[in-house]
């Protein structure tokens, strides 16, 4: 039986380009890993695969556009697992935290893997200054009771309770540390941050709480963080989008290891989550 | 149009349960809308396909704390304090503060059953438009409970609830121990495992011995039967100690010393005069703190390993 690693994201965490990229390096036979089987509709990812062939960024995927894609991949030990990802394009996720259902589907992917791989693009989240950042000069801070945004969940706080609610569908014991699920935090479109910090410090330093919990519910060697640029580099740039239509879009991109080491197979995201 | 036929489906509100991008394409859906042509689900059907989570994240009620007490004897700790004492914003406060890195001494951030209760707690004191809001005061007959789940240092989990009522129950709590409209004040008091006494510098700087004796008043029905329960005082809006009368924070700290025997006392605040300051970026986590470190150190002797099932802790009452 195929092991299945759980792909997950908000949307705009850049899971489409990840998986384009990541289908044509198996593909294009430029990974340790290869596609076990010819995927048979690959209509799902046309829309990317076409926009990197032409050296343009893919568009994000239809929030309404809730349809599964499942990669079914071997290493050279002919160990086959398959890379799941249960909403390709949808609100899943939001709706998930807000309404507390997880759909069918969703429940099924949760609960049959055992390897999550958990998207986060550092750059998209909300960042709002509080009470604790003013040192007021006493007309700064005054109780305004009129005109506040609704109430919304705040990004941080949607990761954990998300993690919690999978957590709870695999019936977690918090008395202990978690030892057969295996976690690994992507930090995405890594080229935007700009930084010379490891991924790990780098979750620590701008998502502190989500690290606490993870570094207090996971045992050590469980759970880990990566940086992902699968782009490697804006696409806005002529000079970029013609060394992509060029060279091919499969020869650009990297990840960073969680102490901070680079590389440009991206593949090996999987043997991380693994 | 109605709504879906299973209970567990939150449509049209929600995505379909059953993963059909079109409703009409949904047997439960066509079942609760007449659409389906053999009703053939029943209700066991239905209740097996439960597939909601139990809790939804936001203040717990009394009666839910089973939600934590199921899987440990959670440590509490009671806030207790006039109207307007800042006890709501210290917890808005103390959860911003978590949010950002700031930590407990001898604890780690595990989870929590009302995360969402923090995170709108949190809301408020975002900056917006140049302004924050604080919370508003709690309702008069509202008992919230927050829950944080805590990695104590070698490994066990540590359940911690925080109980949190309107200072108009503590004020009648203070004048009739049994008044109808301090029942919330006397359900802390009975539940607690410690107490955050909070005393308003604002407060005592506008109205003096008035505001004095309320406190004291509060302070003398936590002290009855109290079980040697742990108390710290908490001096909040501390950024307006200086217009406090130095007599009058002395002879507070003597009433207490009095009652209490010895307390310990902190000084929180919410506005920073200096960045870092420490009444607001260090305090606000301290106090919670000093009230753990003073209920592990009254935990009794570990369970005999003979009896895994005895309670891990036991405190009084």
């Amino acid at each position: 039986m195929s092991r299945s690693i759980l792909l997950i994201g908000k949307p705009g965490s850049s899971k489409t380009v990840f998986l384009a990229q990541f289908y044509l390096r198996l593909q294009k036979r430029k990974s340790e890993l290869s596609l076990s089987d010819v995927i048979g509709n690959i209509s799902v990812l046309a829309p990317s695969l076409d926009a990197l062939a032409d050296g343009s960024e893919p568009q994000p995927t239809p929030t309404e556009d809730n349809r599964e894609f499942l990669l079914p991949v071997v290493d050279r030990e002919g160990n086959r697992f398959d890379l799941l990802c249960p909403e390709y394009g949808g609100e899943q996720i939001n709706t998930i935290i807000r309404t507390r259902l997880l759909d069918k589907r969703w429940m099924e992917s949760v609960v049959s893997s055992n390897n999550w791989l958990f998207f986060i693009r550092l750059n998209s989240l909300a960042r709002s200054k509080d009470l604790s950042d003013l040192t007021p000069s006493g007309t700064q801070v005054h109780d305004q009771q009129n005109e506040r945004p609704e109430y919304e969940i705040s990004d941080q706080v949607a990761f954990i309770e998300l993690l919690q609610l999978m957590l709870q569908q695999k019936a977690h014991d918090y008395h202990h540390l978690q030892k057969d699920i295996r976690l690994t935090i992507v930090l995405t479109c890594w080229d935007e941050l700009e930084t010379e910090e490891p991924p790990k410090s780098l979750l620590y330093a701008e998502l502190p709480l989500l690290a606490s919990f993870i570094s207090s519910n996971w045992a050590e060697d469980m759970w880990s963080v990566a940086g992902l640029a699968a782009l490697e580099f804006s696409l806005r740039k002529t000079a970029n989008q013609q060394a992509y239509k060029n060279r091919g879009p499969e020869n650009f991109g990297f990840m960073v290891s969680e102490e901070g080491t680079p590389t440009k197979d991206i593949t090996k995201l999987i043997s991380i989550a693994l | 149009m109605g709504n879906c036929l299973n209970s567990e489906c939150a449509a049209p509100d929600a995505p379909c349960h059953e993963n059909f991008s079109e409703l009409k394409k949904c047997r439960f859906w066509q079942e609760a809308n007449g659409e389906s042509k053999n009703n053939t689900l029943d209700k066991k059907t239905r209740s097996a396909r439960k597939q909601s989570v139990d809790y939804d994240g936001e203040a717990l009620t009394i009666d839910k704390i089973q939600q934590i007490s199921y899987r440990s004897s959670p440590l509490s700790i009671g806030i207790v304090g006039k109207a307007d004492a800042g006890k709501t914003t210290f917890l808005a406060m103390l959860f911003t503060l978590l949010q950002k890195g700031k930590l407990f001494e001898n604890y780690s951030f595990c989870g929590s059953k009302t995360l969402i209760g923090w995170d709108q707690l949190y809301h408020h004191l975002k900056v917006y438009q140049g302004s924050i809001q604080f919370p508003d005061p709690t309702p008069t007959g509202l008992l919230r409970v927050y829950h944080l789940a805590l990695r104590a240092p070698k490994g066990a989990l540590r359940d911690l609830l925080i109980y949190e009522a309107s200072g108009e129950t503590f004020y009648s709590w203070s004048r009739n121990r049994d008044d109808e409209n301090a029942e919330n004040a006397r359900t802390i008091y009975r539940k607690a495992n410690a107490f955050a006494l909070f005393i308003d510098c604002a407060d005592l700087a506008e109205r003096k011995g008035l505001a004095r004796a309320e406190i004291i008043g509060i302070a003398e029905m936590l002290r009855h039967k109290l079980d040697g329960r742990p108390v710290v005082a908490v001096w909040s809006k501390a950024d307006r100690m200086s217009e406090v009368v130095p007599e009058l924070k002395n002879a507070i700290s003597d009433e207490l010393k009095d009652m209490f025997g010895k307390i310990e006392e902190i000084e929180i605040s919410n506005l920073s005069v200096t960045d870092p300051d420490i009444l607001v970026h260090q305090n606000n986590v301290q106090l919670i703190d000093k009230l753990l470190e003073q209920m592990e150190q009254l935990k009794a002797p570990a369970p005999s390993l003979t009896n895994p099932n005895e309670a891990l802790y036991n405190f009084l009452p």
